[in-house]
């Protein structure tokens, strides 16, 4: 346990000395939300089309800043001496919660955006959202934390993530778009009842099967 | 006093179609120092890696047996300590701070005057508070040494042990070598036939790649 | 090890059984039947024929529309839907109306009307042509 939060606060703090990370994640955001703004205009667009920009949103930014945490470590070279230090569960453990903490900061700063900046984003039933945003985070900050590894392994690092990553997010995205719509509607929770067991499996699965497969790509 | 051994069976390492050395046995116990040789790219850095357990191997397999117990792949990195140029440490964190990451994410209790001890065993003691990054690749060796003996592990893989060091370095691994734990093995791989001095036995890496080409 | 394979193996296989359930059972199904709809209380497409006796009412101001729609069975359930009448609503020959049954009123996030084709009629004729 002491191992992952050590490999965690290493990752955070030299988060906060190099920001591979956070940088390109708050412009990003920046940059998609405005134009999401500038192009609507003063026209209000139907509410499920705001819930599925909102997770679009989440869903490129995890895209474009997940990732970094392992393969700036294959880019420096770095990765011989964690895995001299650490074994592979507590390595995808620390940097999962590494990602989960990311993960969590963007989402927030993105779901306070939309709050202030679009009327029409106006979420009625707050418990059913507030747990799809929890379990919808965890399942992004798995699923990437382990795609991540994949791909810092392989050659075309660029490339292959958003093509690896869409067709195992897009369950989740999905999921996470619906009950977002039901949330805006003020549904009760149970209305999403299957939306919800299904992301729990999702996440689940992700993380079972990451921890399973994590030591085989650590050790080429 | 422990008893490690180290047994090398039939071991083959292939990278996609490229045989690096096959069929290598050995066998080392505690107290021994094996020093590997070979031409470039006869495999001496791959058979490190693989002894460290952090890259696997093709076929055939090796196994390190503490006090008769089989020692897991994944807890190899407890008992190993290896100094290689391909080793790269956290350049953003200054000395101290690297080993003391190290020794928190390790799970073993140092206190600041212990891993300043080391520090200056390495001879990087006025320098510890400087980032890694501006330090000379000498420097960076010795901080390697530092990592490796952190944890002070039974097994000491020495890959290409006094590149880019001093004499004064030089010294300090011969030092480190002779004065390495009685019930430890030390492996050195290297080309320089000054350091040949560090072990008892050589195996040349150059007779296991040729057997067979495909 | 190898326990960790076969518990982790159990551990996703009747996680991903759970998942395949679920997952069809989020696609919105259609329902013909009116007394299921205002049994089950879930969303679903209800399909039936607009009531023209009652009429319907409109609430520009609100943008609110009314109606009633009658099955096969002739069970009858009264439609709010909250939004403007669609176009060719008169002489729609079928309506599926998205939504939930509550309170006594099908509440209604869409409504389809299905409009008998133009062409329907001449086909037997030209058929033949």
């Amino acid at each position: 346990m002491k191992k992952i939060y050590y490999i965690f606060y290493k990752d955070f703090s030299s988060e906060l000395r190099m920001r591979f990370a956070i940088n390109a994640l708050i412009m990003f955001v920046i940059v998609a939300v405005s134009t999401i703004l500038f192009s609507l205009g003063s026209e209000n667009a139907p509410q499920n089309v705001y819930a599925g920009m909102f997770w679009v949103v989440v869903f490129f930014s995890a895209m474009s800043g997940l990732s970094r945490t392992f393969v700036s470590e294959e880019e420096r070279g770095t990765s011989l001496i964690l895995s001299l230090i650490a074994n592979p569960i507590s390595i995808f453990l620390g940097k999962f919660l590494f990602n989960l903490v990311l993960i969590f900061f963007i989402n927030s700063i993105i779901t306070m955006l939309y709050m202030f900046l679009f009327q029409e984003f106006l979420i009625k039933n707050w418990m059913s959202f507030l747990l799809a945003f929890l379990l919808g985070n965890f399942g992004i900050a798995a699923s990437s934390t382990i795609i991540a590894a994949i791909i810092s392994k392989a050659n075309v690092k660029g490339t292959l993530y958003p093509v690896l990553a869409f067709p195992v997010l897009l369950p989740l995205i999905l999921m996470l778009i619906e009950i977002t719509k039901s949330a805006m509607e003020g549904n009760p929770i149970n209305d999403v009842e299957a939306e919800f067991l299904v992301l729990v499996s999702y996440d689940v699965i992700m993380i079972t099967a990451s921890i399973l497969v994590f030591d085989i790509i650590w050790r080429d | 006093m422990n008893k490690i051994d180290l047994i090398v069976t039939n071991l083959k390492k292939t990278f996609n179609r490229r045989l690096v050395f096959d069929g290598l046995n050995f066998e080392i116990k505690s107290g021994e120092k094996l020093i590997i040789t070979g031409k470039n790219g006869s495999g001496k850095s791959t058979l490190m890696k693989i002894l460290a357990g952090v890259l696997t191997e093709s076929a055939g397999f090796f196994q390190y047996i503490l006090n008769d117990k089989k020692v897991d792949r994944e807890n190899i990195y407890q008992i190993v300590g290896l100094v290689s140029p391909y080793l790269v440490l956290y350049d953003e964190f200054t000395a101290f701070e690297n080993l003391k990451l190290f020794a928190r994410i390790r799970n073993i209790k140092m206190s600041d005057e212990e891993i300043n001890q080391i520090l200056k065993k390495v001879g990087l003691f006025d320098r510890r508070n400087d980032l890694v990054r501006t330090y000379s690749s000498g420097m960076k060796q010795r901080i390697k040494y530092a990592s490796a003996i952190l944890h002070n592990p039974l097994v000491l893989l020495l890959d290409e042990p006094t590149s880019n060091l001093d004499l004064d370095g030089k010294n300090f691994v011969d030092e480190l070598v002779e004065d390495f734990r009685s019930d430890g093995i030390v492996l050195v791989a290297t080309n320089e036939s000054q350091d040949f001095k560090y072990g008892q036995n050589i195996i040349n890496l150059d007779n296991f790649h040729n057997i067979q080409v495909k | 090890m190898k326990a960790r394979y076969f518990i982790g193996g159990i551990i996703i296989v009747l996680f991903l059984g759970l998942l395949f359930y679920n997952f069809t059972r989020t696609n919105i199904e259609y329902e013909s039947d009116f007394s299921k709809v205002m049994q089950s209380g879930k969303v679903c497409k209800a399909t039936g024929v607009w009531v023209k006796e009652k009429s319907f009412e409109e609430d520009i101001k609100n943008r609110t529309f009314v109606f009633y729609l009658r099955d096969a069975k002739n069970n009858q359930m009264k439609v709010i839907y909250r939004g403007t009448k669609p176009n060719n609503f008169e002489i729609a020959t079928n309506v599926v109306v998205t939504g939930k049954f509550e309170d006594g009123v099908f509440h209604a996030t869409d409504v389809l009307t299905k409009c008998p084709s133009k062409y329907e009629g001449q086909n037997i004729n030209t058929s033949g042509s």
